[in-house]
């Protein structure tokens, strides 16, 4: 999996690329659109995330000659301007997605799977941990092909956690994810916890293992040890 | 009463009234001593003529006579030849009393001494009041007609122009309008007062915009560093190293990073509804609206256990941005679960055609006049940065919603009059 990051912040950069790099992603980073134009002329990825605010020019400008070299490449608009005339603009022109800073890294991730899920070929909306499949286009959830009856909320929990899997996610991206920007929810956690509670519940029921490892204080792992 | 015309046409009224008052008084004593002056010159004619008459008179025989005009009387002393004395005096004539300027006298004509008393009925000072005051009034009554005309006509196109430059400065939004005052106006003062607010108003534009641009890039600015925090410390807690006591800083840090966060968020989603930055507009069904709220908040109302009760009569659609009604409603139907009591609280929300209303039972707040001031009301809570309300009335500014807080029998209330 290719993925090149535009983005002009060196640090922010560099902070995408290795929690990037630590999920086995192939990926690159431009700090102009010149370096990014030249790299998209060399090679062909799978994702582009594009910050806007960029030294020469608007991020917007480059969307036509990702989607003119390869269609198929998908593409996440990163902008610190949470406008929504950037954010129709940049959808308008074929990009997939719009984040907007500051995101959390277990958010951006996800973002960019459900994008690559969605632009495969073929029905490849399926994604497996152990004993459980995830249908992400029925979203229907197996647990050894028993299918788990989850509601909306402990489906995205789940999703959101197995897209971001043997990766510590915090509470606060996962409520961020649930209940979106705007809700602002103050006892948030304890909810998530509840939620979390459920999940486990049902994956145990249907014979799935716990993968679900709080960490101490600041959120959760969905892995296989410990 | 007190504006500005009738001010003005007040004022004037009282100084005519005080002129015209004034010089009737002049005129009473100007125009008194004008006829005595003109009666004198009779009177000294007269007693020439009579002089002339007694001259040609036998003197032996002696001369006297009294009419109602004159006397002349034979007196034998001449201790006292006096000059003429003229003055005032009246009489009864047939139950009437008169008055008269008299001229008394005495001259000698070959020894012989006459007092000479002329009389000249004047015209009676209080006849001569009364026309005085007849005419101050009539004077008068023609002012005030001819000031009420002036202030239809006169006034008001003089005026007219300041009341323009009025209009315009209280119906316009300076701040975010390039405001201009017309300089087309004869007046020299108006015309100076327009373009100086003309400037006045492009400084507080200019001003208040880049004052606007400059928080607003703040905002955006800060976006990034924050970025960079929260990814550095999303890597940090990927390793496997870290100890609880490290764990609990690192999750101290995540809390802190999230309050700025939102408080950024808030303070740029407050700016961007002052700039009119939300466009986009849609027709918004305010139930399906609500049902979306109270599906994001169904958690906090089953664990607070609070009785919900929803009575629609009929939906309401309003043209406007989705994204900000969302916003608007779920701010105060999250105001209306967190400021509810521990046990038994209730939420009541009543729709109709006309209005919303979101009542929650609560403790009684006292001091809460201001509860859409963040810096007024409330107290911080370490969860929440308490903009949500400023956040609200922001809204309902920006699509007219009226909106109302009601407290009462320990219920609290947002109304909003669409």
């Amino acid at each position: 999996m290719k993925i090149l990051i535009i983005e002009d912040d060196q640090e922010l950069l560099r902070s995408m690329l290795k929690y990037f790099d630590s999920f086995g992603y192939n990926s690159e980073g431009s700090k102009t659109l010149r370096s990014a134009k030249e790299k998209l002329d060399h090679h062909s990825y799978d994702c582009v995330v594009l910050d806007l605010n960029l030294p020469d020019g608007n991020g917007l400008s480059i969307i036509n000659k990702i989607k003119e070299l390869k269609n198929k490449t998908g593409i996440l608009i990163l902008s610190a301007n949470n406008s929504l005339d950037d954010k129709l603009d940049g959808l308008e022109l074929g990009a997939d997605d719009y984040l907007t800073k500051p995101f959390h890294l277990a958010e951006l991730n996800a973002r960019i799977k459900s994008i690559l899920r969605r632009n495969k070929f073929d029905g490849d909306d399926l994604l497996t941990f152990n004993e459980i499949d995830i249908d992400t286009s029925s979203k229907d959830v197996r647990v050894n092909k028993n299918l788990l009856k989850l509601t909306k909320k402990e489906y995205e929990l789940l999703l959101f956690l197995v897209s971001n899997k043997n990766r510590v996610v915090t509470k606060q991206s996962i409520s961020d994810h649930i209940w979106g920007d705007y809700v602002d929810i103050y006892d948030s956690y304890d909810f998530i916890y509840s939620h979390l509670k459920n999940l486990r519940k049902k994956i145990i029921e249907k014979g799935g293992k716990d993968y679900i490892n709080t960490v101490y204080g600041i959120g959760y792992k969905f892995s296989n040890n410990e | 009463m007190n504006n500005l015309i009738n001010r003005t046409l007040f004022t004037l009224l009282f100084s005519a009234i005080t002129i015209v008052g004034l010089s009737s008084v002049l005129q009473f004593f100007w125009i008194k001593a004008k006829i005595e002056h003109r009666v004198d010159k009779t009177l000294i004619r007269e007693k020439s003529v009579i002089k002339k008459q007694l001259k040609g008179l036998n003197p032996k025989e002696g001369l006297s006579y009294n009419t109602n005009r004159a006397s002349v009387k034979i007196i034998s002393n001449s201790q006292s030849i006096t000059p003429d004395s003229i003055f005032n005096g009246s009489f009864l004539v047939d139950n009437e009393l008169i008055n008269y300027r008299i001229l008394q006298t005495i001259i000698s004509i070959d020894d012989q001494h006459f007092k000479i008393e002329i009389r000249k009925e004047i015209e009676n000072t209080n006849t001569f009041i009364e026309s005085l005051y007849f005419t101050y009034f009539l004077t008068l009554l023609l002012i005030v007609i001819l000031f009420v005309l002036f202030k239809y006509f006169l006034l008001k196109n003089t005026w007219l122009p300041f009341f323009k430059t009025l209009k315009t400065l209280k119906y316009s939004d300076l701040q975010n309008q390039q405001v201009s005052f017309s300089s087309n106006v004869k007046i020299q003062e108006f015309r100076e007062l327009n373009n100086e607010l003309t400037t006045l108003a492009a400084k507080i534009f200019e001003e208040y915009q880049s004052q606007k641009k400059f928080i607003e890039n703040l905002n955006h600015e800060l976006m990034t560093p924050i970025a960079i925090i929260r990814a550095k410390l999303e890597l940090i807690i990927q390793s496997e190293n870290l100890k609880k006591n490290d764990l609990k800083l690192v999750s101290d840090i995540f809390m802190t990073i999230d309050r700025l966060t939102k408080l950024n968020k808030s303070l740029i989603l407050i700016s961007k509804i002052e700039n009119n930055q939300f466009e986009e507009v849609e027709e918004v069904s305010v139930l399906s609206c609500i049902n979306e709220v109270l599906n994001s908040f169904e958690d906090q109302i089953r664990v607070k256990e609070i009785r919900l009760r929803k009575e629609v009569k009929s939906d309401k659609v309003i043209v406007a941005n989705e994204m900000l009604i969302f916003v608007l409603l779920s701010n105060l139907i999250k105001n209306a679960i967190f400021h509810n009591l521990d046990l038994n609280g209730t939420i009541e929300i009543e729709l109709t055609n006309d209005f919303l209303l979101i009542s929650n039972s609560g403790k009684l707040n006292k001091a809460n006049f201001n509860v859409f001031d963040r810096f007024v009301s409330g107290k911080k809570s370490e969860n929440s940065i308490g903009l949500g309300l400023s956040i609200v009335e922001r809204i309902c500014n920006l699509y007219f919603i009226e909106i109302e807080y009601i407290q009462s029998d320990n219920k609290h209330s947002f109304r909003l009059t669409f």
